[in-house]
């Protein structure tokens, strides 16, 4: 079996990033478009671990896309352009979240209806499935109270995949900050985590019966 | 070493980063201290629950919704800029107008102050509508920066495309491509308290050892079920054979064989460096074996130091060794071959396989070597018919949990293909997200949850640790 190509995009399936980056400064939106396609999901999910909801999620990668359109032409080429947009992203993000209230530690045990949702998972047994919520949905609420540089080193290195010479490029710091940043930034994570466990055994909370499917 | 500095380079560790000997220390260190051995329980503990995080699929809309932004954003600076300047969005002509205000008033910013009046005379060469009262109202730089954006923005002079929609509609929701660090992830001591670090969700596409953060190797297609990235291209050097390394993680390090070592291998210091480095295999040349005939694969066997090396193979039902002796060994599996061997002069053995029957088959390879035993295991598919190994197929996965040992059970049947890993890896727990993958994705996810990488030579993969290996 082979995959299905998508329809829209098989007249840009063979070109770089640089040549479509080439091409949308010259006004081809429809670049721009197949480096929207080829990036979304990764600005969203990058975005979503920063801001810890899909809506604002959502609504940064949007932003994180204008602007990209908007500064294209200062994009020289040095770097990835994926590099670039998550440097972009990043700063989006964090404006974003400067306008926002941090979440009280306190909040953390509590749920939160379904902010956060792993699409098409299998749901083996309820309660299984609510643990799994649970633990999702503390990992996010404990990187939301970690300080932003923190919670972006961490975000980058650890949940995308970003070696630290592109997490240097994407922060503006150098190799040798992002990962001690990292390693502190592990300790913090590691020190909240526990302190949610804690909590949490302090007052435990079960899954509402069976029902849940 | 102390406590102190132990819980201090934890994450370090981690992320296997620290010189031999430090990391040799703190292994060390991690198997006589109970309360440190605790601590890096936890922090592995943690960072398993921060890895597994997962974001939502994006909403399939949203490619769409960016494209009509974008054009909602230029029309609207047009018609800002327009209505500024001539009271009507004249796009062409106003926006050559502004090409060539631009390059003007750079020309004014950059000629000595006495020139400026020049510029008059330039710009009534240029076509009647291109002559902007924007310019004579505001000559000076400054005025660049209230349309710089715009300008920028709308600097081309082609129309505006849209793309049809329906090229955005079918957009699926899928899941976002998660990717874990590529680099080797230490088991916790098998003595810590947390029970549950294998059990998480994986983030969904581990990007082995590629330099780059992103999948540039193509755009994914709408339909594409899920961006899992796929693996790195195959990165074996050309004649290097599939290179599979049975490197000792930190667990095994901890491990009763580490005291039994120095007794034949000269000392501690060259026990420590056999232990960091492990006896290395290759597999010279792999041919897929049919059915009641007999395929050659060749294994040459690369110790860390000079050493008697044994090697022994333990088929399992439905397939024969013919060439293995029928003597069996202390470890187990008859001999294929033994010999001295040195860093410089490997061990070549020969092995012929020979499928009884169809499915999957297995051998256990096993490898001693002073007072040393790897185990690896091969799982193989056999069909009546010879198949074409595919390692893009599409594989449909039912269950999200697996052990390493059913998935590429299952892996070798749909993907035709063969497997060979260190035995120690087959009970571990890999979780991957139901629904319809490649063949590579999922190995992909299998790196992530082994901290050990793929390399692929032809149709066969091998499982091999990161550390010192190419």
């Amino acid at each position: 079996m082979k995959r299905v190509e998508g329809m829209g995009q098989r007249a840009t399936n063979h070109l770089s990033d640089d040549e479509l980056v080439r091409r949308a400064k010259g006004g081809d939106l429809t670049a721009f478009d197949a480096l929207v396609a080829r990036h979304y999901e990764r600005v969203f999910a990058l975005a979503f671990h920063l801001l810890g909801n899909a809506d604002d999620a959502a609504d940064a990668t949007q932003e994180a896309f204008l602007k990209a359109f908007e500064r294209l032409s200062q994009f020289r080429g040095d770097a990835a352009f994926s590099t670039w947009l998550y440097r972009i992203t990043v700063n989006v993000c964090h404006d974003w979240h400067r306008r926002r209230q941090p979440v009280p530690f306190s909040q953390l045990s509590d749920e939160e209806g379904e902010a956060v949702s792993w699409a098409e998972a299998t749901e083996p047994d309820p309660e299984e499935e609510w643990q799994r919520r649970e633990r999702r949905e503390a990992v996010q609420k404990v990187l939301q109270q970690l300080p932003d540089d923190f919670r972006q080193v961490l975000i980058l290195c650890d949940l995308q995949g970003l070696t630290y010479a592109e997490a240097a490029k994407v922060l503006g710091v150098p190799e040798g900050t992002v990962k001690s940043r990292l390693h502190r930034a592990r300790h913090a994570f590691k020190d909240l985590w526990e302190r949610w466990h804690r909590e949490r055994m302090a007052s435990p909370k079960r899954p509402k019966g069976g029902e849940q499917r | 070493m102390t406590c102190q500095q132990v819980r201090s380079q934890l994450s370090e560790y981690f992320s296997d980063e620290l010189p031999p000997q430090v990391r040799q220390a703190m292994a060390a260190h991690l198997q006589s201290c109970p309360a440190c051995q605790q601590e890096w329980g936890k922090f592995c503990e943690a960072m398993a629950a921060l890895r597994s995080l997962a974001a939502p699929a994006p909403p399939a809309d949203l490619p769409h919704r960016i494209h009509a932004a974008l054009v909602a954003r230029r029309r609207s600076a047009f018609r800002a800029i327009g209505s500024l300047v001539t009271g009507h969005p004249h796009r062409r002509w106003l926006w050559a107008g502004m090409a060539v205000a631009s390059v003007a008033i750079l020309l004014i910013a950059l000629l000595p102050l006495r020139l400026p009046v020049r510029t008059g005379s330039e710009i009534a060469l240029m076509p009647e509508g291109t002559r902007s009262p924007f310019l004579a109202q505001q000559p000076s730089p400054p005025a660049l920066s209230v349309p710089k954006g715009a300008l920028k923005e709308e600097a081309s002079p082609l129309p505006l495309k849209t793309s049809p929609e329906s090229e955005r509609q079918s957009t699926p929701k899928m899941k976002t491509p998660e990717r874990a660090r590529p680099r080797s992830i230490p088991m916790r001591p098998p003595s810590a308290p947390l029970k549950d670090i294998a059990p998480q969700q994986a983030p969904l596409a581990p990007l082995p050892q590629t330099p780059s953060p992103t999948p540039r190797q193509a755009p994914l297609p709408a339909e594409t079920p899920k961006p899992f990235p796929a693996l790195a291209a195959p990165s074996a050097p050309a004649g290097a054979g599939l290179g599979i390394v049975g490197e000792p993680s930190p667990t095994q390090t901890q491990s009763p064989l580490m005291r039994r070592i120095p007794r034949q291998a000269g000392g501690a210091q060259q026990a420590l460096r056999a232990l960091e480095v492990g006896i290395r295999m290759s597999w010279e040349h792999f041919e897929p074996p049919n059915l009641h005939e007999v395929a050659l694969w060749r294994l040459t066997a690369t110790p860390p130091i000079p050493c008697h090396l044994t090697l022994a193979v333990q088929p399992e039902e439905g397939v024969e060794v013919p060439n293995a002796a029928p003597q069996k060994t202390p470890d187990g599996g008859w001999l294929l071959g033994e010999g001295n061997a040195t860093p410089q002069k490997p061990l070549t053995f020969p092995m012929l396989v020979r499928p009884k029957q169809s499915g999957i088959l297995r051998l256990t390879l096993i490898a001693s070597w002073d007072g040393q035993v790897h185990r690896w295991s091969i799982l193989f598919a056999v069909s009546d018919r010879p198949a074409q190994p595919d390692p893009n197929a599409l594989v449909a996965v039912e269950q999200d949990r697996w052990t390493l040992r059913d998935l590429l059970t299952y892996l070798a049947r749909q993907m035709q293909t063969v497997f060979l890993v260190p035995e120690e890896t087959l009970e571990q727990i890999v979780l991957i997200p139901t629904g319809q993958r490649t063949g590579r994705e999922i190995l992909g996810a299998v790196e992530k949850w082994s901290g050990r990488r793929w390399q692929q030579v032809g149709a066969a993969f091998a499982l091999t640790t990161f550390k010192g290996e190419k």
